[in-house]
């Protein structure tokens, strides 16, 4: 998948918020895209996921589709949880649950999402996400608003679908170390109109967690080097 | 005390009373719950009684629906777009605030005497509350959702039926509930001011009689076919719409 943007500008908006930004997914690499809330980045997903339209550019897209996690599970509080993964496979519950017990959640079939909690609601919505097994995987920030556990128990099951399928995964995030711990290479976006400021490839072993040295040194060598990385800009010297 | 325990026990202890004074003060203008379904039983089985309310039964599912239908489309409309809303609002306000009763009469008097008059007298009346209702839920559909089918490649028509109907079906059960009993009142109207059978106008032959006891059981007859539409329809449809409820 190639997404060859030249501008994005939202109607109204009087300059444009994303520009000049070529971007290659292709299978088994784990990118994250960070930067300052604001920048553009659930922008850029969705316009990787064909959810909009409306920019100047090209993208070429693989068959197959994408997965999507969304900010929020968004499932459909009418359908219990096998039937929310199973609406994306033409109702097929088999493979729903087969899905579902890929993220542990074998018993929790027959409940609907208000009975399920947060963590849970975001793994059934995970696997949503997998149960076409699709070439490419966009998760917009699928970890905030979890707790610490369910946090890294929805990261463990990522890394295993990601190890074994091996799809493209696009990880947007605003928190540094899980993006390191998670991703084979960063790009940072930022300034106005935004594009790619920084692409940093990572060759850190596996498995690694928020909390290993090696994690947290890649950290601090990084923000030593580009101090306003974060907040999008590149001031920094190396 | 089982639910139906409790209903039942409000409505018999309303009887109970209403018998009690009737048999105290034997009032000239009052025929008590006895006297009423013994006329009602004999209505009934003259075959009277099912005859007037199967036209009228007809009738209001006939010109319920349609409502229902137009009510749901022009609701669509004007919730979907905003153009459609502010240039039909205006018309939906007046539509919404012409008394039932000039609706009828002109219908009558433009079209004659004739079902079609009754259809389109009750179906303007009911219309615009149902296209309100419709258009509250419209916009109370969640974007978000339908963004779900699109991002994972659903095609346009299981779109509308797997994730945008289902988020309206809570206002289709409103405006049932709504729309029924109303349709209910305005239909009877209609019998009474021009029809030559039907429940509205047989209670008309009741008026001009001063025949209070057959006003009473054809009353009855009409309370418990609600009941009955209330238990066998309305309570399963909901039930059915709000179990994944919390």
């Amino acid at each position: 998948m190639h997404l060859q943007l030249v501008a994005k500008r939202f109607p109204g908006a009087d300059q444009d918020t994303l520009a000049e930004i070529d971007l290659s997914l292709s299978t088994g690499s784990f990118l994250a895209l960070l930067g300052p809330s604001g920048v553009g980045k659930t922008t850029l997903l969705r316009i990787l996921a064909g959810l909009d339209t409306e920019y100047r550019g090209e993208c070429t897209r693989v068959s197959g589709g994408v997965g999507y996690l969304f900010q929020e599970p968004r499932l459909m509080p009418w359908l219990s949880a096998e039937e929310n993964v199973a609406l994306v496979v033409n109702g097929d519950r088999h493979r729903a649950r087969e899905a579902l017990a890929a993220v542990q959640l074998v018993d929790a079939i027959r409940f609907y999402p208000h009975q399920l909690s947060g963590g849970m609601q975001r793994r059934v919505a995970l696997a949503r996400a997998i149960v076409s097994e699709p070439k490419v995987l966009l998760l917009d920030e699928p970890f905030v608003s979890l707790d610490q556990p369910g946090a890294q128990q929805l990261q463990a099951l990522l890394l295993e679908y990601w190890q074994r399928e091996r799809p493209c995964i696009l990880l947007v995030s605003h928190n540094l170390l899980e993006a390191i711990s998670l991703a084979d290479e960063l790009l940072f976006l930022g300034g106005s109109p935004a594009s790619v400021i920084h692409r940093q490839p990572l060759g850190l072993e596996r498995p690694r967690g928020v909390t290993d040295a090696a994690v947290i040194a890649e950290r601090d060598k990084l923000l030593a080097s580009y101090p306003q990385l974060l907040s999008g800009g590149l001031s920094g010297v190396d | 005390m089982s639910p139906g325990m409790a209903r039942l026990g409000s409505i018999l202890a309303f009887f109970f009373c209403w018998q009690a004074v009737v048999w105290i003060f034997a009032p000239e203008l009052l025929p008590g719950p006895i006297a009423v379904s013994e006329r009602l039983i004999s209505q009934w089985r003259s075959g009277e009684l099912p005859g007037h309310l199967l036209v009228t039964l007809a009738r209001v599912f006939g010109s319920f629906l349609i409502a229902m239908f137009i009510g749901f489309l022009v609701g669509m409309l004007m919730g979907g777009s905003r153009r459609a809303d502010l240039a039909l609002d205006g018309l939906l306000t007046i539509f919404l605030n012409i008394p039932a009763l000039v609706v009828i009469i002109l219908c009558f008097l433009w079209f004659g005497l004739n079902e079609g008059a009754v259809v389109i007298a009750v179906v303007l009346n009911k219309a615009p509350t149902m296209t309100v209702i419709f258009r509250e839920g419209v916009r109370a559909v969640d974007k978000d959702l339908l963004e779900v089918g699109e991002v994972y490649g659903l095609s346009r028509g299981r779109r509308f039926f797997a994730l945008y109907l289902p988020q309206l079906y809570p206002y289709f059960l409103a405006a049932a509930r709504s729309g029924l009993a109303l349709v209910w009142k305005i239909v009877l109207v209609v019998e009474l001011l021009g029809c030559s059978d039907g429940l509205g106008f047989q209670l008309g032959v009741f008026f001009q009689y001063f025949d209070i006891t057959g006003i009473l059981s054809y009353t009855f007859a009409f309370v418990l076919l609600i009941l009955l539409i209330e238990a066998v329809i309305m309570r399963p449809w909901e039930r059915a719409v709000t179990r994944w409820r919390p």
